[in-house]
């Protein structure tokens, strides 16, 4: 049989193609700003997508009301693209004047190393923010004696929100005073559940954070306060080097992580679950328990699930010791260093960083307002079980949470694939551990970034 | 020859071609082609020779991204995923592409309807795609476990839970949303055969199975080469789909190098590291991508 020859011509075609398509994953490295001027008028303000983008709006209004002639416009970035992408975008010419980015991710030491962040230390003294904040705040926000950015709301990791009509079938008692004694009685509770007909605890396995909520909650209740204090610090070069993450209590952690899942603790297919598809699989009646945090309840009432929601935090893996409530204090707005209205830009965080702005927008949105001055009982648009996290966490303790302290290339985006290859018994807890302390020693010699902004 | 004025010399001299209008022609294209793939290929590789973080200069350290790269186990393990991905993506694809042409092409009953719905996956948004069908892979509510299910297979399968059968989940859902279109290129190709070609054979008594391998495949082999490679080259891109559905995970077992990438350039601010890996894979990618086309080169001369 005659077969037509491929010209060669085509097959040169062919070829060029090939190395063309292939050469199209070499450029995604690179990055490329536009160019603006400032007009000393407008203002592009990014803020995250989420329940406090609609009450940003207002204070754009307000802003523009206070100061005629302006116009504050919003630009949205998802969450995935804040932990990363957004650095190349902030330190551009086409940069918001204002930018949204996570303390705890590289994105903030990318930039500060790199002298990409506006100093801002007369909003600071005009806002009065080091008398509004605590102390561990001010120092975190702190770099040489200079602010960069500000911190304007706080989360409360990893409350467990449960179905109470579950808990009712299943004979289980609402948990006194938000604690369950321990890790057996918590694997009892989940066994009754299934008995009732529900899964049991869900976890959206397969995002990039829940699962290091999970070690975030537990930790600090299997190590001593002093250990933690270490943990979060201890990265730095020059740092002590007793703490070790291949220490008892970090591996116990990880035991009891993997054990939950062998005795079918979590949910069916936690793994390959993200947090939306598990927040589904609880709203719709299927799912008895979900890790969540403070952000979370405003999604799940939106959904309006057919029976009412209580909520506990993870059991103690100390016995006699309470659950503290884990917080994030990492959620800024900054000012780029190629801002184009800079001065505007200052205007708008020194209007924005008020104790109205604290309780209108970001309690109204579902965060925890960040002054100290602003008691929980003063708020009356927080939602019941969000206020009632706050208020228990006035009493229990609040420790900042250990995967967003440290650098991410230890933290959370470290910390998450091997605790997936954790769970699906592809390590061992002490084989995860050392895992976790190569990697601190890495961040300690150098050998990885991150290690100090 | 002397009386007219014209010397041997000068009748021996070729007449010079015109260089200049050709060059002109070429100039946009090739300053096009020089902007956005020659530059972009270069800094790729002048950055994956350094440290950078994303802003400012790259710190030259020669080959360490490099050398690096060859003691990562991560990098190892996802030039492994990415090989499982691309075989097992390519194969299917061309194969089912090729089933699906030839029954169009034989005017089954609804071909014309076939080969829309057919195509409908390909202009679905590889982000949507993955999405659909992350939630379809769900234990219990799932859609696929609803349909296992209900013919008493079990309904709690957790496809995307375990690291041994995520890899399998993406590589369904690459050949679901690439099928449609190797089915499209192949059936042109199909179609330039002469239908007595095929009546002839009919006549001979050869059957549908012995017309497709023995009239159809050997004369669509060009285009089966060149659709080989395209699918090569999608599978190894596949970003879109692995990251809406497992972003890598669970660990890093669907995590194919370009999702790698990814994480070492955005996510860990590395992006000298990442750029090093990208070139890597481009090496891959490239060197299969040709291996493919010589192969089906030498079957077509073969074929003759």
């Amino acid at each position: 049989m005659r077969i037509t020859r491929t010209p060669r011509a085509t097959r040169y075609t062919a070829v060029a193609g090939v190395l063309l398509a292939a050469a199209a994953l070499l450029p995604a490295c690179g990055t490329g700003p536009g160019a603006s001027s400032g007009d000393g008028k407008s203002l592009r303000v990014q803020i995250p997508t989420g329940p406090m983008a609609s009450a940003m709006q207002q204070v754009g209004k307000d802003f523009e009301k206070a100061n005629p002639g302006t116009k504050v416009t919003f630009e949205g970035v998802d969450s995935n693209s804040s932990r990363g992408p957004n650095a190349a975008l902030l330190s551009s010419t086409a940069t918001p004047d204002i930018g949204y980015l996570q303390r705890s991710t590289g994105v903030w030491s990318t930039l500060l190393k790199n002298r990409q962040l506006t100093q801002i230390d007369d909003v600071w003294t005009a806002a009065g923010l080091a008398n509004k904040y605590s102390k561990s705040q001010t120092a975190y926000y702190t770099t040489d004696g200079h602010h960069y950015g500000v911190l304007y709301e706080e989360l409360l990791i990893a409350p467990i929100y449960y179905n109470k009509a579950a808990f009712a079938k299943a004979g289980i008692p609402e948990p006194a005073e938000h604690q369950i004694a321990s890790a057996a009685d918590f694997e009892a509770m989940v066994g009754k559940l299934k008995t009732a007909g529900y899964q049991g605890f869900g976890v959206g396995g397969s995002s990039p954070f829940d699962l290091g909520h999970t070690l975030d909650a537990l930790l600090p209740t299997a190590v001593t306060a002093e250990q933690y204090a270490a943990m979060l610090t201890n990265f730095k070069p020059g740092s002590p080097t007793d703490v070790k993450y291949t220490d008892p209590g970090f591996v116990k952690v990880l035991q009891t992580i993997q054990d939950w899942q062998r005795k079918g603790i979590y949910q069916k297919g936690m793994l390959g679950m993200d947090t939306t598809q598990a927040q589904a699989l609880f709203t719709s009646g299927k799912l008895a328990m979900l890790q969540g945090g403070n952000y979370s309840y405003a999604d799940l009432k939106a959904a309006k699930p057919s029976f009412d929601i209580g909520w506990f935090l993870l059991p103690s893996l100390t016995p006699g010791r309470k659950t503290p409530f884990d917080a994030f204090n990492g959620d800024t707005l900054v000012i780029p260093a190629k801002a184009a209205n800079p001065a505007l830009a200052k205007k708008f965080l020194q209007f924005f960083m008020t104790d109205k702005y604290q309780v209108s927008v970001v309690a109204g949105g579902g965060s925890l307002p960040v002054f100290s001055s602003i008691r929980p009982s003063s708020l009356s648009n927080l939602g019941d079980l969000v206020q009632q996290q706050f208020e228990l966490s006035q009493s229990v303790g609040l420790v900042n949470i250990w995967d967003s302290t440290v650098p991410s290339t230890l933290g959370q985006a470290f910390a998450v694939p091997v605790l997936q290859k954790l769970v699906a018994g592809k390590l061992s807890p002490q084989q995860a551990a050392q895992q976790f302390q190569t990697a601190l020693e890495n961040l300690r010699s150098g050998k990885v970034s991150g290690a100090s902004d | 020859m002397a009386a007219h004025g014209v010397t041997p010399a000068t009748l021996q001299r070729p007449r010079r071609r015109p260089r200049t209008f050709p060059l002109v022609m070429i100039a946009p294209a090739m300053l096009l082609l020089a902007l956005f793939i020659a530059y972009p290929i270069a800094e790729s590789v002048h950055i994956s020779l350094g440290s950078w973080d994303g802003i400012g200069s790259v710190a030259y350290r020669g080959l360490a991204n490099y050398r690096r790269l060859v003691h990562d186990s991560l990098v190892r393990q996802s030039v492994v995923t990415s090989l499982t991905f691309f075989l097992g993506t390519v194969v299917f694809t061309v194969a089912i592409g090729c089933l699906l042409a030839n029954a169009i092409s034989r005017e089954i009953p609804g071909a014309r309807i076939f080969k829309v719905v057919w195509f409908l996956p390909v202009i679905i948004p590889v982000s949507v795609a993955g999405i659909f069908w992350s939630n379809a892979f769900q234990p219990t509510t799932g859609v696929v476990n609803s349909v296992l299910g209900s013919v008493g297979l079990g309904d709690g399968h957790a496809w995307l839970a375990s690291s041994s059968t995520a890899p399998y989940a993406t590589i369904f859902v690459a050949v679901w949303t690439q099928t449609g279109y190797a089915m499209l290129i192949l059936l042109g190709a199909m179609d330039t055969i002469p239908p007595e070609v095929h009546e002839a054979a009919t006549l001979d008594g050869v059957g549908a199975a012995g017309r497709l391998f023995r009239i159809t495949l050997p004369n669509i082999l060009p285009m089966l080469g060149t659709i080989t490679t395209l699918m090569s080259v999608f599978s190894f891109n596949a970003f879109g789909v692995i990251y809406a559905m497992t972003r890598g995970g669970p660990g890093n077992s669907t995590s194919i190098l370009p999702v790698l990438v990814y994480k070492q350039s955005f996510l860990d601010q590395d992006y000298g590291y990442g750029s090093a890996t990208a070139v890597v894979t481009t090496l891959i990618v490239g060197a299969i991508g040709i291996l493919v086309l010589q192969v089906f080169r030498q079957r077509s001369l073969d074929a003759r």
